[in-house]
């Protein structure tokens, strides 16, 4: 029981570190521009995407 | 709660409907298109809303030799949240091939032995391949693509359908290859080949929705393998790497040994709704 209960608190641990270090990621992504960056390459027609490149 | 997620996960098909609805929807296109999209959707697509993850990690990461913080940050955030959940009720290539799979043809249960071969493709053709030749190498042979942009605008667009080459049928032909896949084993490319199910899969272990299994009452009949949509042994590893978490198990299991985890409350079965 103590196992599990030390296994779960250490996924949760696990669980908040990750969600903490992908917000901080996005946030620096967002920083350094690449929102527009993937906005600009999603608008042009992706032509490897169809087949075409 | 418990309720409400019941009531959704006999409902999945219709999420997945109004998912590729969703992500296919012309109407948000200039406010959502910088945001990556939270499955594997085409962004060549001429009605997706929003942007391909694993095309614009290849793009950042590969053409312009960038770390794609922000692509990855999303991808992260939304693996830590369910884990590969977006696989089994957004993503719109994993719904085609659930709609294939119905098609009469022999059903071949394949073990989950070779998963590692999707670990390879994102590193090879998501990475490594076009860092080196600053060229998108899953873009150029996803059968997503095919299907969701490379057809469409074929059909719709006089001046694409004169640009069709060699590469556009070798494409064509991927795609058909997969369709005949998928009508004789369940969810292929989720298993063996999608990236972005690669990305997410180490997250299923540590998500904050988690499916838990309770040993003293499962009688270990096999329900759950059977129902399951990538033929997962979930009494033995309800958080494998490959698990979509599409509940299936959970409303099928006659004890209701499986529960759904979410974040600090646990979820156990109803009986009287399976």
């Amino acid at each position: 029981m103590r196992k599990t209960i030390g296994r779960k608190k250490l996924l949760f641990a696990i669980n908040r570190a990750l969600i903490v270090l992908a917000v901080a990621a996005l946030l620096v992504g967002l920083y350094l521009g690449e929102w527009n960056t993937v906005l600009q390459n999603a608008r042009v027609l992706c032509l490897s995407c169809i087949g075409l490149e | 709660m418990q309720r409400v997620w019941l009531w959704l996960a006999k409902r999945r098909p219709i999420v997945q409907i109004l998912s590729a609805l969703g992500l296919n929807s012309y109407v948000t296109w200039f406010t959502t298109r910088g945001l990556p999209c939270p499955a594997l959707n085409c962004y060549a697509c001429p009605a997706a809303a929003f942007a391909c993850p694993i095309g614009s990690i290849q793009h950042i990461a590969g053409a312009r030799h960038k770390v794609p913080f922000y692509v990855l940050g999303m991808v992260g955030l939304v693996g830590a949240l369910v884990g590969r959940g977006s696989c089994g009720w957004l993503c719109p290539f994993g719904w085609f091939q659930e709609l294939v799979y119905k098609l009469p043809a022999p059903k071949l249960r394949l073990p989950n032995r070779f998963n590692w071969t999707r670990y390879v493709i994102l590193v090879a053709l998501v990475f490594v391949i076009p860092f080196i030749t600053r060229e998108t190498w899953f873009c150029k042979l996803c059968p997503a693509g095919t299907l969701e942009g490379g057809i469409p605008w074929v059909i719709i667009s006089t001046d694409i359908r004169a640009m069709i080459g060699a590469f556009y049928w070798l494409k064509l032909g991927i795609l058909g290859g997969f369709v005949a896949w998928m009508s004789v084993t369940r969810r292929p490319f989720c298993r063996w080949v999608c990236p972005l199910g690669a990305l997410w899969a180490p997250f299923n272990m540590v998500s904050a929705m988690r499916l838990q299994v309770d040993e003293t009452t499962c009688i270990q009949c096999n329900r759950c393998q059977q129902v399951c949509p990538v033929n997962i042994r979930v009494h033995e590893n309800p958080n494998d790497g490959t698990c979509i978490r599409c509940l299936a198990c959970v409303r099928a299991c006659p004890q209701s040994s499986i529960s759904v985890e979410a974040l600090s409350w646990t979820l156990e079965a109803d009986r009287s709704g399976a």
